[in-house]
């Protein structure tokens, strides 16, 4: 039977596909390789403290006095000003407050008015009257007809 | 758990699955070093797991599958192999004999590669000795049916590739 053979064939190669001894000395290869992990690890928080001492040192550290650089002085024209000058400040005085013109006079002042009484008195309201008004009459002026007809344009002559 | 314990009860299989995602020993090993130097990281979490053997299988083959993403395989041609594995098969030798060669492995390897992802991962883990179905669908984590179905369509798909590429007459 070809067929089987084909079978026989798979079966047996599937099963020794994936069928290897774990190479000698894996186990301690790899106890090696987690201590040197485990290491690694320790060194890295060593680094923790280590970076955070040197931080605070720098940051304590007096800063380092440099020699000043040679500046070139240049005349520059002033520079604008911001805000106005500060004034002392001023008192403000009231507004002097105008008198009325008019107030009612007392009855002494009234007594000794040298002015007729009379044109205290209200006046006589009249009732009010259309005016008489002519109707307007517009007369033609003299010559007014004779103007008018000049004014008509003549037949040109050919 | 102890580190020595657990190296002790699971090396075999974590080995075996590196090596059937990256076929040579050297990358396998690193996967396999990589593997449990995770399942230690996560070593808290194994009690909590339900099925450990499982829990290890799945960490082995990510490990496995990150290993291989940073390496690409040699491709070698199919039909140099084929006509080797035909020599040997005219010569009489039996198709046990044959399977153990580097000829048929490397061919194996190659149409297993060529196979949908999901049928190929579930063949894959399902060679390693190791790990029953039940594991396997933990690993990959899916059903152990669905990992049934997928082992038995990928062995289907397999063997009519082998058929065709073996010149065999299949009986109607």
């Amino acid at each position: 039977m070809k067929e089987d053979f084909t079978d026989r064939l798979l079966d047996s190669a599937l099963r020794n596909y994936s069928s290897v001894d774990v190479p000698e000395g894996f186990a301690e290869r790899l106890a090696a390789a987690k201590q040197i992990r485990r290491d690694g690890r320790k060194w890295w928080w060593l680094l923790v403290p280590a970076a955070a001492a040197l931080t605070i040192a720098l940051m304590m550290r007096p800063a380092a006095e440099s020699p000043r650089p040679v500046v070139a002085v240049r005349r520059q024209p002033p520079s604008p000003i911001l805000q106005p000058p500060a004034q002392a400040q001023v008192r403000r005085v009231a507004a002097h407050r105008a008198k009325p013109r008019w107030r009612t006079l007392t009855a002494a002042e009234l007594a000794s008015a040298d002015f007729p009484l009379e044109i205290l008195r209200p006046l006589e309201v009249k009732p009010l009257k259309d005016l008489e008004v002519p109707a307007l009459e517009i007369k033609p002026l003299a010559g007014a007809d004779q103007a008018a007809e000049e004014t008509v344009p003549k037949e040109p002559q050919l | 758990m102890e580190w020595a314990a657990l190296v002790e009860q699971h090396q075999r299989m974590v080995y075996r699955i590196a090596f059937s995602v990256l076929r040579n020993h050297h990358d396998a090993e690193d996967a396999a070093q990589e593997a449990f130097l995770k399942v230690f990281r996560n070593a808290a979490k194994l009690d909590e797991v339900t099925d450990a053997k499982g829990w290890v299988a799945r960490i082995a083959w990510n490990a496995a599958l990150d290993r291989k993403r940073q390496s690409r395989p040699a491709e070698v041609s199919a039909e140099g192999l084929t006509r080797g594995i035909q020599s040997l098969r005219d010569g009489g030798r039996s198709p046990e004999e044959i399977a153990n060669t580097s000829e048929m492995q490397r061919l194996l390897a190659q149409i297993i590669r060529t196979l949908p992802a999901k049928l190929r991962d579930a063949l894959t883990l399902s060679t390693v000795e190791e790990l029953g179905y039940a594991e396997v669908a933990v690993a990959l984590g899916t059903s152990e049916a669905a990992i049934r179905a997928r082992v038995f369509q990928a062995r289907r798909q397999i063997k009519e590739k082998l058929d065709r590429m073996l010149g065999v007459e299949v009986e109607a």
